[in-house]
């Protein structure tokens, strides 16, 4: 492809770019809620109870298994009641990025809810990762991990009309599929997510690690970035929510010695994910 | 009417019920494990991700099988239903690898090369493979004539 013709693609990509739907207001308000020491989860109900869709969404994640609630709750003010702090956080994030990313991204030959799955499946081995680890920011990673693909969004059009072309080079030219993407479309998802979640103004710690998760050697630079790439190809390898490019990356030789993982600490992690993920099921539905 | 039957990683499903469907959904670098019997029409699928079972599991959880103590617990069982040894087809499929994996990652590969010791060690021949390469694949066993088919996201469905 010349110049010019790579330009006027990467300027659709960038028209659809400032046209996705806006991170919902209400979400982000109540985050800033909830980063208040003295604040109430009591503040935190009365903001989203007036958003019926995030409030039905809230009300499903929170009776999911994963979440453990003693009881079926119907009543927003009781679930945020019920659950700590960090829960309500994630819970939130869920909530609001369901629509994004429970959709069918054909371009990346994912059906309806393989994105949702990928997404939810990579935010549960983080928090498992976050913990073997000793990581002190697991919210940091557990958004990162939930978001890290939302680039595929905007990408999935253009990657879908050009998927041929994109298969080839990374068969043939044995590329890995970031790398055709900018052979055919000068950008990539991880670019783009890492844009759309700066856009949404989410922290800057994130926006990176999004950017990362498929660079070996940006992501080997720090910590979050490492745990994202780590939690994400441990999804992959345990095939939740998988498309047509989700082995087609490379792994940093350095990784492991990184992370200081061992093969039983390894094996525990995989083990405890499936756990995990039989607890996602209601929230997958 | 086909009744499928799922079987996720850590478990394994046998039958001799022709109007079974035994399905791998979305294999990853775990090892499936197809065995189908063509003279008594017993089959069983086994799928796992993990070379050992690991002492510590979680009471909630059924128990997750390596491939150590997995293996013969799934012979066992597709014997139990009509499998014998001396007819078997074994077929495996999964293993999926990421480009240029480094050793320790090589989790799909390992599991495909301990399967195959633990089969040849019990002179139970592999007849098939559709392993390794940068793929996730899901398989169907179909227990009215044996059938494997295979497939991965963007690619046709091949029958083994």
């Amino acid at each position: 492809m010349d110049a010019t013709a790579l330009d006027t693609e990467l300027d659709r990509i960038f028209d659809d770019l400032t046209a996705i739907p806006a991170f919902p207001k209400t979400v982000n308000y109540a985050l800033r809620i909830l980063d208040d020491p003295g604040s109430t989860t009591t503040q935190v109900g009365r903001v989203i109870r007036f958003d019926p869709a995030l409030t039905a969404n809230i009300l499903k994640a929170a009776n999911s298994a994963y979440f453990g609630l003693p009881r079926q709750v119907s009543s927003i003010e009781t679930a945020i009641a019920l659950l700590g702090t960090r829960q309500v956080r994630e819970i939130l994030i869920i909530a609001a990025s369901r629509p994004y990313l429970d959709r069918e991204i054909y371009g990346y030959g994912m059906r309806q809810h393989d994105l949702w799955a990928h997404s939810l499946g990579c935010a549960a081995i983080s928090e498992i990762v976050a913990r073997h680890s000793g990581f002190a920011s697991s919210d940091l990673l557990f958004t990162s991990a939930l978001l890290h693909d939302i680039g595929k969004y905007v990408m999935n059009e253009h990657v879908g009309i050009r998927a041929e072309e994109i298969q080839l080079q990374a068969g043939v030219d044995a590329m890995t599929f970031t790398e055709a993407e900018w052979r055919v479309l000068g950008t990539d998802h991880a670019v783009l997510g890492s844009e759309i979640l700066r856009l949404w103004e989410f922290p800057r710690a994130i926006v990176r690690a999004v950017r990362n998760h498929h660079d070996p050697d940006l992501y080997i630079q720090d910590e979050l970035s490492r745990l994202l790439a780590f939690s994400n190809i441990l999804t992959v390898s345990l095939g939740f929510g998988v498309g047509l490019d989700g082995f087609r990356h490379r792994i940093s030789p350095e990784l492991s010695r990184k992370l200081k993982l061992t093969a039983s600490g390894l094996a525990a992690i995989i083990q405890e994910s499936f756990a995990e993920w039989q607890s996602l099921a209601t929230l997958l539905a | 009417m086909k009744t499928t039957i799922p079987v996720t990683s850590g478990s394994y499903a046998v039958s001799a019920d022709p109007s079974t469907a035994l399905v791998g959904a979305s294999i990853g670098a775990g090892i499936a494990v197809a065995v189908f019997d063509p003279e008594t029409g017993a089959g069983g699928l086994f799928i796992t991700h993990l070379l050992q079972t690991r002492k510590e599991t979680s009471a909630s959880t059924a128990p997750y099988f390596g491939l150590d103590t997995g293996l013969p617990a799934f012979m066992k069982a597709f014997i139990a239903v009509g499998g014998r040894r001396d007819s078997l087809r074994v077929h495996l499929v999964g293993a999926g690898e990421f480009l240029d994996t480094p050793p320790f990652f090589r989790m799909g590969e390992d599991l495909q090369k301990t399967a195959r010791r633990i089969l040849e060690k019990n002179r139970v021949p592999v007849a098939g493979e559709k392993v390794g390469g940068p793929e996730n694949r899901f398989l169907t066993l179909d227990l009215e004539n044996g059938s494997i088919r295979v497939g991965s996201p963007g690619q046709r469905e091949v029958t083994m």
